[in-house]
């Protein structure tokens, strides 16, 4: 079964330019995918399309069969580039706002997987640092049964030990039978835990996609030493 | 997911609110006991000083009470849907129309608060104060058409609250969408100029229309004064409501279609 399709997907923010053209994608269940391009080639704008953050302007996007919207928000659960939680929140209430929306968040390993970083819940975000918040985020989006993940640039700003503790909880936290799609052009720090990739140029076109250990296979390169090759200047 | 929605939209906006509202009830018991005292024979000039900034305290608070869930509104709205945290607000497995519900569920509940709040006020000045309400209704006669006056304002009060808050909704969600930069300063020039352009306008209908409804109501005889003078509130609400219908669809559009967070 398909997680995603995208089929004709357009999307212009002003009249005639367009951030991705005519556009088709289709991504299978459990696997964990790359999606990886150069800066502004239309990765966000994909998965912001994806979880209804904007509307395309022409095309289709369905979400495990059913199209795009309100009803498929329940299906995917989305890490931002940023942090999006209201300051004034205390890490426990946070809990009980994604208790109370998503009928598949799973409090008690969201609760253990904070106690394992001695992140105090009875904390207001706003005392907590950077790096602290995005784990938080990290818990509560991985902590979710949803059937497919999007993560926006996840490693993106953080530190190298950040950087390796959010791939462990992506890879220990993930439900064989659902997509984790990773967006992100740190492709070195990612390629170990992939299945399978897209390297997707501007206006969406999709220039080379496959088996991460096939490709590596047949070209005796590592995925970032590809990606450096298609995308060189 | 509406109930949901509601409980931390209100939870938002009594947060601070509630402070004043409770804070305001001594301070109108202080009021009252001011105008009292200003009412006494021969108050000293050191009591009238005292008065008079017993009164201007009272009235910081009741204002409080009466402005900051205007303030409040306007921040949960563009916090919530058009910041950052609308990557959150808008991948909530919750249709566009429930959020906006909500916002204007729980905008229409505190304003309401707020109202009863002032009103429980003033009373209770009045009431220390030693005002005289048998004087006050002496001579009151119930005509007919009272209730339905009675009603038509409120119905009309009401209106008014939720189209003003969506004229506010109207402005952020525009605001935010033209402009990445200052999309809270482009909600407020979009809302001085709409808000002047609809009070010339209507400074203009009531002039005019205002002799000749006036001149009609006073012509006819005084006990169907008031039940005629109510039903002719009824094209007023009709407009509004019709106004009410534009503004909430035309925030939905943009949330649902024109929706682009920075």
């Amino acid at each position: 079964m398909n997680v995603l399709e995208c089929k004709n997907l357009s999307k212009a923010y002003k009249k005639g330019n367009f951030v991705l053209r005519d556009m088709n994608l289709t991504i299978p269940a459990g696997k964990i995918v790359g999606l990886l391009g150069p800066n502004g080639c239309g990765k966000s704008t994909l998965i912001k399309l994806i979880c209804g953050l904007l509307q395309p302007n022409e095309g289709e996007i369905l979400v495990c069969g059913e199209p795009a919207g309100a009803d498929t928000n329940s299906l995917v659960s989305y890490l931002p580039e940023r942090p999006y939680f209201d300051s004034w929140m205390k890490v426990d209430e946070l809990l009980a706002y994604f208790a109370d929306f998503y009928a598949d968040f799973d409090l008690e390993k969201a609760r253990r997987l904070l106690a394992d970083l001695n992140i105090n819940t009875t904390a207001k975000l706003k005392t907590l640092s950077k790096g602290t918040k995005e784990k938080v985020q990290l818990v509560l989006v991985m902590s979710r049964r949803a059937k497919l993940y999007l993560l926006d640039e996840p490693i993106a700003g953080v530190d190298p030990a950040a950087r390796e503790y959010i791939l462990k909880t992506i890879v220990g936290n993930y439900n064989p039978d659902s997509t984790i799609i990773i967006t992100t052009h740190l492709i070195s720090d990612i390629e170990e835990i992939l299945d399978e990739y897209y390297f997707m140029g501007f206006s969406g076109v999709i220039r080379q996609s496959g088996s991460v250990a096939e490709a590596k296979e047949a070209s005796g390169q590592t995925l970032d030493a590809m990606f450096r090759e298609v995308y060189r200047c | 997911m509406l109930k949901k929605l509601l409980r931390y939209d209100l939870k938002f906006l009594f947060r601070y609110w509630w402070i004043a509202a409770v804070a305001s009830l001594p301070a109108s018991v202080m009021g009252g006991f001011a105008i009292k005292l200003l009412n006494s024979e021969f108050p000293t000039t050191g009591a009238i000083l005292v008065a008079v900034l017993m009164i201007l305290a009272t009235i910081l608070t009741i204002v409080a009470v009466a402005v900051m869930p205007t303030i409040m509104i306007a921040i949960r709205f563009y916090k919530n849907l058009y910041s950052d945290e609308g990557y959150l607000t808008f991948t909530l497995p919750v249709s566009r129309a429930n959020l906006l519900n909500s916002k204007i569920i729980s905008s229409f509940i505190i304003e309401m608060a707020s109202v009863l709040t002032v009103a429980i006020n003033v009373l209770l000045m009045a009431i220390i104060a030693g005002a005289n309400f048998s004087e006050i209704f002496q001579g009151y006669v119930f005509r007919v058409g009272d209730g339905i006056l009675a009603l038509a304002f409120v119905l009309l009060f009401s209106l008014l609250v939720v189209s003003s808050t969506l004229l506010m909704f109207v402005c952020i969600s525009v605001g935010a969408v033209i402009t990445k930069k200052h999309k809270v300063l482009a909600a407020i020039g979009i809302y001085y100029g709409v808000t002047g352009f609809v009070s010339g306008f209507s400074q203009l209908f009531v002039s005019l229309s205002s002799g000749l409804i006036v001149g009609i109501v006073l012509s006819m005889k005084e006990d169907v004064r008031t039940l005629v003078g109510s039903l002719m509130a009824l094209p007023i609400i009709l407009i509004i409501a019709a106004v009410v219908v534009g503004l909430y669809t035309l925030v939905h559009w943009i949330m649902d279609r024109k929706l682009n967070l920075s």
